[in-house]
C-alpha cells in the first residue's frame, strides 16, 4: 500500500505535548530495557546448552538480530494498515510478554532434545552450527519479531516526515540507554538474586508495563479504547501466572560439556535423580552446582560444564599441577595459581609447604563450592583466593612468583582462551622470580598432535627451555599434558626433577592412590615438538589469532560426531 | 485525490522513481555499517579485554560504554538529522570516519590497554580505583567511537525519510540496520575471528564502513543526476 492510500485513512499524526514525548520515550525505554534482560537471560541459558563458545554467542546474537528485523518489516506492513498504531505497538509489547513463556518452556525442554541430537545424529560441522542457530532461533524468534514490530509502529503514530530523523534519534538513543539498565540489572542483580525465572518474570513485567504506557498514549492521541477495558490485557496476570508455574531449574545444566559423562539425557536424568545437591548458586557467570552421587564422588559443576571431582583420577591430575612445577623451581616459597575448580592444586601447594599461595578465580560462586572438595581456604598471607580475571591481575599487580601454575578451563571459551595465548604467557613470566616456572596445563584428550606442536611453539617464543610432562591414568595415556617453562636453560637437570617428582609423590599418593610412578611421563614426540618450533607453518597461539579456541571446539565435536558413528 | 487509472499510475510511478536504486542503495549501506558496528563491538570488547579483564563486570562495563555511545550518538545526530541540507553527504563522511576509526581500533586498543596497565601498576589501584580507571578506558576508547556509528541510523532515516514515504523509511531502515547487525555477528564470530584474527578482521569491518560510504556516494549522484537532489535536500 502507497503511502498516499495509508494516509487517506490514517488519523493524521497527532501533536504531542511534553507529557506525551516524556511518556512515549519511557515506554520505549522500558519496552529496551525488557529486550536486553530476555535476551541475556536467553544467552545465558543457551550458553550453558551450546557450550560457552565464540561461535555459539555469535549465532544466538546473529539469531536475536534477525528477529528484530522480521519484526520491523511486519510492523513496517502493519503501520500502513493500522488507524491506532501506539494500541498496536502496546499489543506488541503484550506479544514479547506471551512469547517470553513459550521462550522458557522451550529453555526447559529443549536441552535434552539437543543433548540427545548431537549424541545420536551424524551431524557435520555446518550443520551443528545449524542446528545451534535454529535453536536459538526457535527460541527467540517470536518475541523478537515482536520486540522488532514496535519501533516501525511507534514511529508511524508520531513521526512526520520532516522530523523523522529526529524521532529515530530519539526513540533509537532512549531504547538503548534502556538496554543498558536492562543489560547491567539483569546480569549483576536479578539473575544472582532471584533467578533466571525472576529475572524473567521481571523482563515480563516492564513489557507489560511499555504496553500500558503506549496504551495510555493510544487512548490520549488516536481515541482509542482504554486498556482497561480492552481484554487482552488480562493477558498480563496470566504470563506472570504461567511464568511462576514453569519449575524453575535446578541441578547442573544439560548441555555439549556433559557428552563425555552421558550418552543420552535420559541417562543424565536418571543419574541426576540419585543426585545430592550439596551446593547451588546462581551467579554473574552461571549456575555453580556441587552435586554427590551416590557412591559419594563430589562433582563441581560450571553450568553445564563439570569442572572437577573428587575422584582419584580427577584429583591426581590437579594434585600433578602443582607437585610437577614445585620439583621443576628453585625456590617454593610462593605460588600463584590461575584457577581454582575444586581446589586441589591449590591445596597441593600449601600441603608442599609453599609460604604463600595465592589462586585467582573469576568465578565467585566457586570460592564457597570449592570448600566442599578442600574445606575453607583462610584468606590469609598462607593461602588465598583472589576473584579477579587471572590475565588482569597479573597484568595490574607487580608481585613475583616463583610458581605460576595455569589451570583455567576448557580453551573453547573467549575468556578462557586469552589464558593460552603468548601474550599471557609473557605476562607470567614477568612476574616469576628467578630460577621460577610458569606450568601450562592442556587438556590433550581434545587436542590433535598439530595443536600440542602450536602450543609447545608458543611457549617457546617466551621461555628458553619448555619441558612437556604427560599425565597417564590407566586406559588414558597422555590424557593431560603439563608445560613447563623455565626462565633459563640452566635451571634442574632432567634427573634432578625426576628425583624431586618421587622424594615429593608420597605426599598424595598416600592417600590417593592414582598417583604413582606411572602417572608422569615424559610426552613421547618430543623431537617432533622441537622440530615444530622451526617449522613455519606451525602458527603461533597469540591474542589477535588465538586460534586453539577454534580447534578445541572442532576436535570436541569431531570426537563427538566419530563416536556416535560407532 | 481520487483514485482513478491515471493518478494511480502517476502514485505507482512516483513510488517507484523515489524508492528505487538510491533507496535500495541508502539500506545497502544501512545494513553493511550495521554489519561493521556488530563486528567492530565484537573485536573490540574482545581486544580490550584482553588488558581490562574478561570479569563480568568489566565486560559488561565495555558493553555498555559502547552502547552508551550509541546512545548518545544516536540522539545527537537526531537533532539535527532533519535539518541537515543533506543527510547522504553527512553519512559519508561519517562512514569514513568509521573506516578510518576501523582500520586503526585494534593497535589503539592494544595501546590503550597497555596505558591502563601503566596507569593501574602506578596508582596500586584498590578494587574501586581499578573498576574506576576501566570504566574511564572503556568510555575513552569505547563510547567515543560508538558515537560515530550511533548517528549512523537517525541520519539515514532522515534520508531515507526524503526519497519513501514515512513507514518505509523508518521500517525498512531499521530492519536494513537489524538484519546488517545479525549478519555482522555471525560473519565475525563464525568466520572472521577463527580465520583472520582481530587486526584483519576489523580491516574488513573498515572495508564495509568503505563500501557503506560508497552505496551513499552513488545513491547522492544518481539523485543528482536525476534532478533529484532537491527531494533529498
Amino acid at each position: 500500500m502507497s503511502a498516499r492510500t495509508n494516509a487517506e485513512h490514517a488519523p493524521s499524526k497527532a501533536h504531542l505535548t511534553p507529557a506525551s514525548v516524556a511518556i512515549l520515550l519511557l515506554a520505549y525505554g522500558l519496552s529496551g530495557a525488557a529486550a536486553l534482560a530476555y535476551e541475556v537471560s536467553w544467552m545465558r541459558e543457551l550458553s550453558s546448552m551450546f557450550g560457552s563458545t565464540a561461535y555459539s554467542a555469535a549465532l544466538m546474537l546473529s539469531a536475536f538480530m534477525t528477529g528484530l528485523g522480521i519484526g520491523a518489516l511486519l510492523g513496517t506492513r502493519r503501520a500502513t494498515h493500522t488507524r491506532h498504531p501506539l494500541r498496536d505497538a502496546a499489543h506488541a509489547e503484550l506479544a514479547v510478554a506471551v512469547f517470553s513463556v513459550v521462550a522458557l518452556l522451550g529453555l526447559r525442554y529443549l536441552p535434552s532434545i539437543y543433548f540427545d541430537m548431537i549424541q545420536q545424529w551424524n551431524m557435520s560441522g555446518t550443520v551443528f552450527l545449524a542446528v545451534q542457530f535454529g535453536i536459538s532461533f526457535l527460541i527467540m524468534v517470536l518475541p523478537t519479531m515482536a520486540m522488532g514490530a514496535t519501533y516501525p509502529l511507534v514511529i508511524e503514530a508520531v513521526g512526520r516526515k520532516h522530523e523523522l530523523g529526529g524521532w529515530a534519534g530519539r526513540l533509537y538513543s532512549c531504547n538503548t540507554a534502556g538496554a543498558i539498565i536492562g543489560s547491567l540489572t539483569t546480569g549483576f542483580i536479578l539473575i544472582p538474586i532471584i533467578g533466571l525465572k525472576g529475572a524473567l518474570i521481571t523482563a515480563a513485567v516492564l513489557s507489560s508495563c511499555a504496553a500500558i504506557l503506549f496504551s495510555i498514549l493510544a487512548t490520549r492521541l488516536s481515541n482509542a479504547p482504554s486498556f482497561l477495558r480492552s481484554l487482552e490485557f488480562a493477558l498480563v496476570p496470566v504470563v506472570l501466572l504461567a511464568l511462576l508455574a514453569i519449575p524453575a531449574s535446578s541441578g547442573a545444566a544439560l548441555g555439549l560439556g556433559q557428552v563425555y559423562f552421558y550418552e543420552s539425557s535420559t541417562q543424565y536424568k536418571v543419574a541426576s535423580s540419585v543426585r545430592e545437591i550439596l551446593y547451588e548458586e546462581e551467579g554473574t557467570y552461571s549456575r555453580v552446582t556441587v552435586y554427590e552421587d551416590g557412591w559419594g564422588l563430589r562433582t563441581l559443576a560450571n553450568g553445564a560444564l563439570d569442572e572437577g571431582n573428587s575422584g582419584d583420577t580427577d584429583k591426581g591430575t590437579t594434585t600433578m599441577l602443582g607437585l610437577v612445577p614445585a620439583a621443576s623451581a628453585t625456590s617454593t616459597e610462593s605460588a600463584l595459581v590461575v584457577g581454582l575448580g575444586t581446589g586441589y592444586t591449590s591445596l597441593a601447594y600449601h600441603q608442599l609447604g609453599f609460604d604463600h599461595v595465592t589462586t585467582v578465580e573469576i568465578n565467585p560462586e566457586v570460592v564457597p563450592a570449592s570448600s566442599y572438595f578442600v574445606g575453607e581456604i583462610p584468606q590469609d598471607d598462607t593461602w588465598r583466593v583472589i576473584v579477579d580475571d587471572a590475565r588482569s591481575h597479573l597484568l595490574t599487580n607487580p608481585k613475583t612468583y616463583d610458581v605460576i601454575a595455569s589451570e583455567p578451563s576448557w580453551p573453547w571459551s573467549s575468556s578462557v582462551a586469552a589464558l593460552f595465548t603468548e601474550e599471557f604467557m609473557s605476562t607470567a613470566k614477568a612476574r616469576l622470580n628467578p630460577g621460577g616456572v610458569y606450568c601450562q596445563w592442556l587438556p590433550n584428550y581434545l587436542l590433535e598432535p598439530r595443536d600440542v606442536e602450536m602450543m609447545y611453539k608458543t611457549m617457546r617464543q617466551v621461555y628458553p627451555r619448555v619441558d612437556v610432562w604427560a599425565i597417564n591414568f590407566p586406559g588414558a595415556p597422555e590424557s593431560e599434558l603439563l608445560l613447563i617453562g623455565y626462565l633459563d636453560d640452566t635451571s634442574p637437570s632432567h634427573e634432578e626433577i625426576v628425583t624431586r617428582i618421587s622424594e615429593l609423590r608420597p605426599t598424595f599418593s598416600r592417600d590417593n592412590p592414582a598417583i604413582t610412578s606411572e602417572t608422569l611421563s615424559v610426552y613421547g614426540d618430543m623431537p617432533g615438538l622441537e622440530r615444530a618450533v622451526n617449522d613455519p607453518l606451525v602458527p603461533l597461539n597469540t591474542d589477535d589469532h588465538s586460534s586453539l579456541e577454534y580447534r578445541v571446539f572442532w576436535n570436541l565435536l569431531n570426537n563427538v560426531i566419530s563416536q556416535s558413528r560407532e | 485525490m481520487p483514485k482513478t487509472p491515471t493518478n494511480m499510475a502517476m502514485s505507482s510511478n512516483n513510488t517507484r522513481v523515489s524508492s528505487g536504486w538510491p533507496f535500495r542503495l541508502l539500506l545497502l549501506m544501512v545494513f553493511t555499517a550495521g554489519s561493521a558496528s556488530l563486528l567492530y563491538e565484537v573485536v573490540w570488547i574482545r581486544q580490550l579485554g584482553m588488558s581490562l579483564g574478561s570479569t563480568a563486570l568489566a565486560s559488561s562495563v565495555m558493553l555498555s560504554a559502547f552502547l552508551g555511545g550509541l546512545a548518545f550518538g544516536s540522539w545527537l545526530a537526531g537533532r539535527r538529522a532533519d535539518s541537515l541540507a543533506s543527510p547522504l553527504r553527512a553519512l559519508l563522511r561519517l562512514e569514513l570516519v568509521a573506516a578510518l576509526i576501523g582500520a586503526l581500533s585494534v593497535p589503539a586498543l592494544a595501546v590503550a590497554g597497555r596505558a591502563y596497565v601503566l596507569v593501574s601498576l602506578s596508582t596500586n589501584a584498590t578494587p574501586e580505583l581499578s573498576l574506576l580507571l576501566r570504566a574511564l578506558f572503556s568510555f575513552v576508547v569505547m563510547c567515543i567511537p560508538a558515537i560515530v556509528f550511533g548517528m549512523t541510523f537517525p541520519l539515514a532515516t532522515a534520508a531515507a525519510a526524503r526519497l519513501v514515504d514515512v513507514q518505509k523509511a523508518s521500517g525498512w531502515v531499521a530492519a536494513a540496520s537489524s538484519f546488517g547487525s545479525a549478519v555482522g555477528a555471525a560473519v565475525a564470530g563464525l568466520y572472521l575471528e577463527p580465520m583472520l584474527g582481530l587486526t584483519r578482521s576489523a580491516l574488513v569491518g573498515a572495508g564495509l564502513n568503505v563500501m557503506a560510504a560508497l552505496c551513499v556516494l552513488t545513491a547522492a549522484r544518481m539523485l543528482t543526476r536525476r534532478g533529484d537532489l532537491a527531494s533529498e535536500k
